[in-house]
C-alpha cells in the first residue's frame, strides 16, 4: 500500500510540474518571442546601425561614416531608376487590380455554375508559385518562338521584345502579376459583396435604385472596406516585389525592370555593398511606416463600416 | 408581375434583353477561361513535343509529334527532382509543425490567460507583422552564416517557425471558446495540456487548417528565402529544380524539357485544388477578411 501511494505522489508531483509548465503564460508564449526577437527586432537594428556603416563582410570592415550611404543611394541613378519603377509597378499592378479585381467580381458574383467555374480558374495561379509562373509565361512571351508575338503578328500587329526590351520588360513584368493576382482579388470582392446584407439591395431596389447610382452610390460605399483591405495589402506587397522580377528579367535589360527590393537583394549579395543596401532598405522601411500609418489614420476613418 | 410595394415590373421587352445579356456573358466567362487556361495549356502541349516542333514559328496549337516519355524522363533525372522533392516535403512538414508548436501555445496564452506585459506583448506580436522579411533577409543571412546555419534545414526551417499572422489570427479565434468551457475542465482535473489540446485545438479546426494551409502553400512555393539562404542544391526545394532547367539569358532553351518539368511541378498543387478548392478559396477569404 506504501509504495502504491509513493508512486501516486510522484505521479502527481509530475503532473503537477508539467501543468505549472505549460500553465504558465511567460513559458507558452517564450518561443514566439524568443524567435520575434532574433529573425525580426535584431535585424531591424542591424539595418538601421549598417546603414551609417561602412559595412564589408569579407574584408572586414565595419566603421561609422554618417550619412554617406544615403548620399550615395540617392545620387545613383540606377536606385532612382528602380525607385521610380516601384512606384509605377505598385500604382498599375495596385489601380488595375483592384478595377479589374471589382469589375470581375460584380460580374462573377452570380448563382450558376459557369460563374463559380470561371472563379475557381481564375484563382489558380494564385496559389502556384512564381517559378512555375514566370517560366510558362516566359515561354508565352519569347521574343523568338513565343504564341504571343505569333498572335500579334497574325493580327497584323508589331510584335514586341517584352522582357527583353528595355521599353517593355517592366510592362511584361507587371502583365504576368496582374494575371496572377486577379483571382485573388476578385475573390475577396465576392466576399465583400456577399457580406452586403440582402436588404440592403430590397431597399435600393424599392428606392428605384440601379445601374450606376446602385453602384456608386450603395455597393461602392458599402465594399470600401474590402477595397481599402485590398489597396493596403496591395500596396504593401508590391512594394516587397522580388521574385518575378529576379525570375523574369533579373532587374533588366539595363535596369529597366528593377524594383527596389531586387535593387537592395544585388547591391548587398551580388556587389556586396552592404552599407548602401542598408540605407536603401532604410528607404523602404519607411514608405511601408507611412503607408501603414496612413492606413491607421487618415484612410481608416474614411472607411464606411457597417 | 406585380411586386409587394404595387409596382409593376416591366417584363415583356427583357426577354430578348436577358437573352442577349446571357449570351453575352457567357462569351465573357468563355474569353475570361481562355486568357487563364491558355497558358496552362500551353505549356502541358510544348511539354509533349519534340524540340522541333516546340520552337517552331508559327507554333502549331495542337501537337504533331510526340516525344513525352523522353521529355519527362530528361526533366526528372537532368534537374534530380527526387531530391529536390524530398527537400521540399522535409522543409515543408517541419515548418508547418515548428509553427503549429510555436503559434498554439502562445494564442492559448493570448486569449486565456492574464499576465503582466500581456498588452506589449501582444503589440510586440503585432509590430512584428508590419515588418516585411524583404527588409531583414541580409540581417538574417549575416547572423545566420555567423551560426554556420547557411545552406542547412536548420536556416529554411527555424527562422519560419514564428508566424506572428498566425497567431494573432489563431489569438483572435481561441477567444471565442466560452471560459465555462475551461473551468468546467479544470474542475474535473484536465491538465493545461489537455485543455490546449482536447478543447482549444479541435473546437477551432478550421482556423488551424487555415494557417496550415497557409504555411504549406507558402514554404512549398518559396523562392526568395530559399535563394537567399542556401548557396548550393543541397537543401533547395523544387522550384529550384525548375530553375536549373531553364537556361536564363539568350540562350536556346529545352523548352520542351523546361515545360515538362514545370508540369511536374505545378501538377502536385492542381490535383489537391482541383479537389479541395472550395476549401483552399474559403481559406484565403478567411485569412484575408478577419
Amino acid at each position: 500500500m506504501g509504495a502504491e501511494a509513493a508512486v501516486a505522489r510522484t505521479r502527481r508531483r509530475r503532473r503537477g510540474l508539467l501543468n505549472k509548465v505549460f500553465g504558465c503564460p511567460y513559458v507558452l508564449i517564450a518561443p514566439a518571442v524568443i524567435l520575434i526577437a532574433v529573425f525580426s527586432i535584431q535585424p531591424l537594428f542591424f539595418v538601421l546601425q549598417k546603414s551609417f556603416r561602412n559595412f564589408d563582410m569579407v574584408q572586414g570592415i565595419d566603421r561609422f561614416i554618417g550619412l554617406a550611404n544615403y548620399r550615395s543611394i540617392f545620387t545613383n541613378p540606377l536606385f532612382l531608376q528602380a525607385l521610380g519603377n516601384t512606384f509605377v509597378y505598385m500604382l498599375c499592378t495596385v489601380g488595375f487590380g483592384i478595377v479589374f479585381g471589382v469589375l470581375f467580381g460584380l460580374f462573377l458574383n452570380k448563382r450558376g455554375g459557369m460563374f463559380d467555374l470561371t472563379q475557381s480558374v481564375i484563382f489558380t495561379p494564385h496559389i502556384i508559385s512564381y517559378v512555375s509562373i514566370s517560366v510558362m509565361w516566359m515561354w508565352v512571351l519569347d521574343p523568338r518562338a513565343g504564341m504571343a508575338n505569333y498572335l500579334l503578328q497574325s493580327l497584323g500587329l508589331p510584335t514586341s521584345m517584352w522582357m527583353r526590351g528595355e521599353e517593355s520588360s517592366l510592362f511584361s513584368v507587371m502583365i504576368v502579376a496582374l494575371w496572377k493576382g486577379l483571382g485573388y482579388t476578385s475573390l475577396i470582392v465576392i466576399a465583400g459583396l456577399q457580406n452586403i446584407p440582402p436588404y440592403i439591395y430590397e431597399s435600393a431596389r424599392l428606392d428605384r435604385s440601379r445601374g450606376f447610382n446602385l453602384l456608386g452610390r450603395i455597393i461602392l460605399p458599402l465594399l470600401s472596406p474590402t477595397l481599402f483591405f485590398l489597396l493596403v495589402t496591395g500596396v504593401i506587397g508590391s512594394f516587397g516585389t522580388f521574385d518575378i522580377i529576379n525570375l523574369m528579367t533579373v532587374g533588366g535589360p539595363n535596369n529597366s525592370s528593377n524594383l527596389l527590393v531586387h535593387w537592395i537583394y544585388q547591391t548587398g549579395f551580388q556587389f556586396f555593398r552592404m552599407g548602401p543596401a542598408m540605407a536603401a532598405s532604410v528607404v523602404y522601411l519607411a514608405i511601408i511606416a507611412v503607408i501603414s500609418l496612413l492606413n491607421f489614420t487618415v484612410f481608416g476613418k474614411k472607411v464606411h463600416y457597417q | 408581375m406585380k411586386q409587394i410595394d404595387g409596382t409593376v415590373e416591366v417584363q415583356g421587352p427583357g426577354g430578348w434583353k436577358r437573352t442577349l445579356f446571357g449570351g453575352l456573358s457567357l462569351v465573357l466567362l468563355l474569353l475570361l477561361i481562355l486568357v487563364y487556361v491558355f497558358p496552362f495549356y500551353w505549356m502541358v502541349t510544348t511539354s509533349v513535343k519534340t524540340f522541333e516542333e516546340a520552337i517552331r514559328f508559327p507554333p502549331t496549337f495542337i501537337p504533331r509529334t510526340f516525344d513525352m516519355i523522353n521529355n519527362y524522363r530528361a526533366a526528372w533525372t537532368m534537374a534530380n527532382f527526387p531530391h529536390f522533392a524530398r527537400n521540399s516535403l522535409v522543409i515543408t512538414l517541419i515548418t508547418l509543425v515548428g509553427q503549429l508548436l510555436v503559434t498554439i501555445p502562445a494564442a492559448y496564452a493570448f486569449a486565456k490567460k492574464e499576465f503582466k506585459f500581456k498588452g506589449f506583448l501582444f503589440g510586440f506580436i503585432l509590430f512584428d507583422m508590419m515588418i516585411p522579411g524583404q527588409v531583414t533577409f541580409i540581417p538574417i543571412y549575416v547572423f545566420l552564416s555567423n551560426i554556420g546555419w547557411l545552406d542547412t534545414l536548420w536556416a529554411l526551417t527555424v527562422p519560419f517557425f514564428i508566424s506572428s499572422f498566425g497567431i494573432f489570427f489563431v489569438t483572435q479565434a481561441f477567444k471565442q471558446v466560452p471560459n465555462e468551457v475551461i473551468d468546467a475542465a479544470r474542475t474535473d482535473n484536465a491538465t493545461e495540456l489537455q485543455i490546449i489540446l482536447g478543447i482549444m485545438v479541435p473546437m477551432n479546426k478550421p482556423v488551424i487548417v487555415t494557417i496550415s494551409l497557409f504555411t504549406v502553400i507558402g514554404k512549398w512555393n518559396d523562392y526568395f528565402w530559399t535563394l537567399i539562404l542556401t548557396t548550393s542544391s543541397k537543401v533547395r526545394t523544387l522550384p529550384f529544380a525548375v530553375k536549373s532547367l531553364f537556361a536564363l539569358g539568350d540562350g536556346i532553351n529545352m523548352w520542351n524539357i523546361s515545360m515538362a518539368g514545370n508540369v511536374l511541378l505545378v501538377a502536385p498543387l492542381l490535383i489537391i485544388y482541383i479537389f479541395a478548392n472550395k476549401q483552399i478559396k474559403q481559406a484565403f477569404v478567411y485569412g484575408g477578411i478577419k
